[in-house]
């Protein structure tokens, strides 16, 4: 996984609990990496994993609420970071179904390593918007926030209604509708 | 402290984040360094190879344009949908466009119309079928209107598997075109030819396969197949399959092996069908530049030809069989009469060998000298095409002379012209031979005749002249004063030599008669005349008897007929003759009948009837035998030559006649005599009634006659004669003096003897007809003492007008005189009259005495014909007036009308006027009628007057 999402998240749970709840959730784990992140290193999958089941407990909010205050932050650092990538798209679908075939393609010529989820797009009759999530690391909760925030950025009117098509949410349909 | 421990984790942890960050960024600037050697490198490499591609890129430009340019084919692209984006010089130099005007243009603009469609329909297929490549030929029109057959090869190009250009190269195949259309038209002429030949044909391959077949042949051999179904059908086993159609299959097959093994023409051949077709078969192989590629059979039905050859062949040679066997020799010479051609017999006749006389000059060989006028004769003849038929003597090889008939004919080739000509030879010599000694045989037995003919006149001229001269003699003498005594030795001397006269007169005709020399001369005569005047002849021959002559004649003649009248009058003359002879009183009459008409033929019977002594029944069997006169004592009783009847015979027999009698001893005897005529459908002309009443006295007072005879006695009786009728005539002695007198003197007669010495009398006449002299016209009659028919004949060839034979006696002269006299304007001689007579005061007595003054004979023919003839006509009228043919009915009127004046019924005739007017063609029936009824009974109420009036005078007469 890649460092900007450990260091952003840390960014976070300094922000949100303090520099202790960061200390506490790192100390708590055995980690290979010391709590050691930089944005373009990549590290295990499994340390995000001990991080945020850890700030569960700390905090007492549930993993899968922490995953998409994490998505909601996060979509305001793509935003800070990477402008061009919204700008270039006009509005929220031509955005979404561009991470695919766009972002993800520009991603990997900068970090072959990475391991990216794959958000397969497809337009339905009526305007509507099909976008399959899978991912091993099962942060569809987080891939939520993000749509959301997206819609939200292009000032548009939509419903997102999202199915788990495996339930371990690993495979999950979102239908994005537009009003 | 916690915070102190907390720092220094957090200081500890963002030292190790950063040194991290450090490696990862040297390493990627490490990676970035070498990426850019690398693309530094790639880019200097890329450079050069640009550069030198870029090269090696214009060089092959510059060569495919110099090739596309100075390409002899039109190079051309075009966009997806046919618009020319390029073309090359020659394309537009060709077509005569100018290269910007092609370019825009779609392709089809160019193609000729009539094509465009079609090309445009298969290009589209192209394009849906998604072909790449085609090729198309199609005729374009240049500019200046030329039709260019183009040959176009075109490729599309894909761009994204979508077509985005067409790239074309077009060939200028017109003259391939040209040369494959002719080679189209000849190839299909032929093919059309074949097909339609009059011959079976099939044309293989040297793989044995059909490359052409007809409808003939396969009519002929394959009765499934069409010539298109043949054609590229293997014919190996074809003879096989066909060969039941043969007369003889298994040779049909060796010949046909045979001939396709040895590859060689043979024409005509002969084979038959097992369907009785003849057929004529070529074999042809194909060779081309020496090459054998195949064959062609070549079969034609010649069955007719073959079945008139047969016909024409047995004709031939059954007519030289003929001509062979007929002993005909033939030989055929040509213009110059070279001999081209001769045949056995003719080798036969002539003793020569064949090798011996062809190419011989003809002429030469066999034509002795006087020959060969007669040859070119035919020789012209021949050359004119003409036949003849003509008789000459040849010579043989052992040089004797034989005669021969040919039948020569000129021979024609086939424009007509005449190129030689055949003669067929028929020897003729023992013919020849024949008829040389016939002909003398005939001249024999011509001379003979000749001179028992002399020898026949000679005796009749020896014996009738001085005959002659006894009778005249006697004739004078009675007119001298005679004792009784005298009176009658010259009564018997004038018997006896009558019936000395009789005989030989008899004896002549007889002889002539069987001699073939008695003829008939048929021609229009008056039959009701010429018994008048038997009548009257014998009425005044018996005028002073006890015998009565009569003649009863049927009313239903009343036309003249055809036939010879002098012979009936001869065979009348004698039967009544004959009669009167035997009968010494009662009645003599002669009765006249039609017995039957059918058309124009008429049937007569003439029956002479006697009251006189009759003939036994046994001397009837032989009574018209010669010389069987009834009995010696008749003879020595009656006289006669007992030629007669024999001779009535014979006259009877030779018109075609019949005679019979019958008799009954002392009760009479009745001659019947049954002849046939012709009507000449002639009415009799009036004067020949006329004639009946004309009078022997005729007035010769202005008359002059030349007697030319050399015999004193003859001289002296007709002088005595002419001298007593008060006639003046000449003398000459001979021939020349007559020519002499006619010169000087006119006269109206000449009674010319025929034997006289120096010159006779038919030189004497042919003379006076042939010199200019005022008697060359008059008649001339002979006197002669011949009477034969050559004589007579001879008498009328040379121009003499009539006839007398010697002994004549004076009422012949007289008739004669009497004839020839020239006609004058005599006076109405006075018949009998009597002024006891008076007409029945109902009768038009003042018109009658007008009429007759008098003339009861007159009188009563007229009575007696107008009940014979004009009542007979009359009883027609009635059946003319039923039959409605009132144009006849008006002609009958005018034709009866005068003769109701002539017995004294002018009321009647004036009747019959009437009648004459009103009938005619617009006829009133009913009127008509009405005045036929008057006439009727007016003619009813008077007939039985006029036949009591008749009956009156003929008490008087």
């Amino acid at each position: 996984m890649k460092g900007i999402i450990f260091s952003e998240f840390l960014e976070m749970v300094e922000r949100d609990y303090g520099y202790e709840a960061v200390d506490r959730i790192i100390s708590e784990n055995e980690l290979s990496s010391n709590g050691a992140y930089t944005a373009i290193g990549t590290y295990d999958h499994g340390e995000m994993v001990k991080l945020i089941t850890s700030l569960s407990k700390y905090s007492g909010n549930s993993v899968s609420s922490l995953l998409k205050i994490f998505g909601y932050y996060f979509f305001d650092v793509l935003k800070k970071g990477y402008p061009q990538f919204l700008k270039a798209a006009g509005n929220a679908f031509d955005f979404l179904e561009s991470i695919e075939n766009y972002i993800h393609v520009e991603v990997r010529k900068l970090y072959p390593d990475a391991e990216l989820p794959t958000f397969e797009t497809r337009v339905l009759p009526e305007g509507t918007l099909e976008m399959i999530y899978r991912s091993e690391r099962k942060m569809a909760d987080f891939a939520e926030a993000l749509i959301e925030k997206s819609i939200e950025y292009y000032h548009e009117e939509a419903k997102l209604k999202r199915t788990d098509i495996e339930e371990d949410a690993s495979v999950v349909k979102f239908l994005i509708f537009k009003n | 402290m916690q915070d102190v421990q907390l720092l220094k984790r957090r200081l500890e942890r963002e030292i190790r984040a950063r040194k991290e960050a450090e490696s990862i960024l040297e390493q990627k600037a490490m990676e970035l360094h070498r990426a850019n050697e690398a693309l530094t490198r790639l880019n200097e490499n890329l450079e050069q190879k640009i550069k030198e591609r870029t090269i090696a890129l214009e060089q092959t430009e510059k060569r495919y344009r110099q090739i596309i340019e100075s390409a002899r084919d039109f190079i051309f692209r075009t966009d997806p949908d046919g618009y020319f984006t390029y073309v090359n010089p020659i394309a537009s130099q060709k077509l005569g466009y100018k290269e910007e005007d092609i370019v825009g243009s779609h392709f089809t603009e160019f193609v000729l119309p009539g094509f465009k469609e079609e090309y445009m329909e298969r290009y589209i297929a192209f394009r849906e079928e998604q072909k790449l490549e085609t090729y198309e030929e199609f005729p374009i029109v240049a500019k200046n209107g030329d039709i260019i057959w183009i040959g176009q090869h075109v490729r599309f190009l894909q761009q994204d598997g979508i077509v985005s250009e067409a790239l074309g190269v077009a060939r200028d195949i017109s003259e391939r075109k040209v040369a494959e259309d002719s080679l189209l038209t000849t190839q299909s002429r032929l093919k059309s030819l074949i097909y339609n030949l009059q011959s079976a044909v099939l044309v293989e391959d040297e793989n044995r396969k059909v490359v052409l077949a007809n409808k003939l042949f396969c009519e002929l051999f394959t009765a499934q197949s069409t010539p298109q179904e043949m054609e590229g059908t293997d014919c190996r086993f074809s003879a096989i399959r066909v060969k039941h159609l043969f007369k003889e299959p298994d040779a049909f097959i060796a010949r046909v092996e045979e001939l396709l093994e040895s590859k060689e023409r043979v024409i005509g051949e002969e084979i038959q069908m097992a369907n009785g077709l003849i057929l004529e078969r070529d074999y042809i192989p194909i060779y081309v530049k020496n090459r054998y590629l195949g064959h062609l059979w070549k079969y034609r039905d010649i069955t007719e030809r073959h079945r008139a050859e047969e016909k024409l062949k047995r004709s031939e040679e059954k007519y030289r069989g003929i001509i062979e066997n007929m002993e005909l020799g033939l030989m055929e010479v040509d213009n110059n009469h070279k001999i081209v051609k001769v045949y056995d017999w003719f080798c036969d006749m002539t003793g020569y060998a064949e090798e011996e006389l062809i190419g011989k000059n003809a002429v030469e060989i066999f034509l002795p000298e006087h020959s060969k006028k007669q040859m070119e004769v035919q020789q012209a003849k021949r050359i004119q095409g003409e036949t003849s038929v003509y008789e000459v003597q040849i010579r043989k090889k052992d040089g004797t002379l034989i005669w021969v008939l040919i039948s020569g004919a000129p021979i024609l080739d086939t424009a007509g012209n005449v190129t030689g000509s055949i003669g067929i030879h028929y020897d003729i010599t023992h013919q020849k031979k024949l008829q040389h000694e016939l002909e003398k045989a005939k001249q024999v037995a011509e001379e003979a005749e000749q001179a028992e003919k002399l020898f026949l006149a000679r005796m009749s001229h020896e014996i009738r002249t001085p005959l002659n001269a006894i009778i005249g003699m006697a004739h004078l003498i009675e007119n001298t004063v005679l004792s009784e005594e005298q009176k009658d030795y010259i009564e018997s001397l004038k018997s006896s030599s009558d019936i000395l006269h009789k005989l030989i007169s008899d004896i002549l005709d007889l002889s002539k008669i069987s001699a073939g020399g008695m003829e008939i001369n048929a021609r229009p005569f008056d039959l009701l005349s010429t018994i008048k005047s038997l009548e009257k002849t014998f009425q005044h021959k018996l005028e002073n008897s006890s015998v009565v002559f009569k003649t009863e004649i049927d009313p239903g003649i009343g036309t003249m007929m055809i036939g010879d009248d002098l012979l009936l009058n001869q065979i009348l003359l004698n039967l009544i003759g004959n009669a009167s002879k035997f009968t010494s009183e009662g009645e003599i009459s002669l009765q006249v009948d039609l017995v039957k008409k059918q058309e124009q033929n008429c049937w007569f019977r003439f029956r002479v009837k006697d009251t006189g002594i009759g003939i036994s029944e046994k001397q009837l069997q032989n009574i018209f035998e010669n010389f069987k006169q009834a009995n010696g004592e008749i003879h020595s009783k009656f006289g006669g030559t007992g030629l007669g009847l024999p001779i009535t015979k014979q006259l009877v027999e030779l018109q075609g006649g019949s005679i019979n009698v019958q008799s009954k001893l002392g009760v009479g005897t009745t001659f019947s005599v049954q002849l046939q005529y012709k009507d000449s459908g002639e009415a009799i002309p009036d004067k020949k009634t006329a004639s009946i009443f004309e009078q022997e006295a005729v007035e010769f007072d202005e008359m002059k006659i030349l007697v030319v005879e050399d015999n004193f006695m003859n001289r002296k009786y007709i002088a005595a004669l002419l001298e007593k009728w008060e006639i003046a005539f000449e003398i000459a002695t001979d021939g020349f003096e007559a020519l002499k007198m006619v010169e000087n003197t006119q006269y109206d007669l000449i009674f010319m003897d025929i034997s006289m010495p120096k010159m006779n009398g038919y030189d004497t006449t042919i003379r006076i007809r042939n010199t200019r002299n005022p008697n060359q016209n008059i008649p001339v009659i002979a006197l002669t003492a011949s009477a034969m028919i050559s004589k007579k004949d001879k008498a009328y060839e040379v121009g003499m007008s009539d006839y007398l034979a010697k002994p004549f006696k004076p009422h012949q002269l007289r008739e004669l005189i009497q004839k020839y006299a020239p006609q004058k304007d005599s006076e109405q001689t006075e018949g009998e009259q009597t002024d006891n007579f008076v007409f029945d005061k109902q009768l038009d007595t003042v018109h009658l005495e007008r009429l007759y003054r008098g003339d009861l004979q007159y009188a009563s023919i007229m009575f007696q014909t107008f009940l014979d003839y004009t009542m007979v006509e009359y009883e027609n009228m009635a059946d003319v007036f039923e039959q409605g043919d009132f144009s006849n009915l008006q002609q009958l009127a005018h034709k009866l009308k005068p003769n109701f004046s002539l017995v004294g019924l002018t009321g009647l005739e004036k009747k019959m006027l009437e009648l004459e007017k009103i009938a005619g063609s617009d006829a009133d029936k009913p009127e008509v009628e009405n005045l036929l009824k008057i006439i009727d009974q007016s003619v009813r109420r008077y007939k039985p007057l006029i036949k009591n009036e008749l009956e009156k005078m003929k008490v008087l007469l």
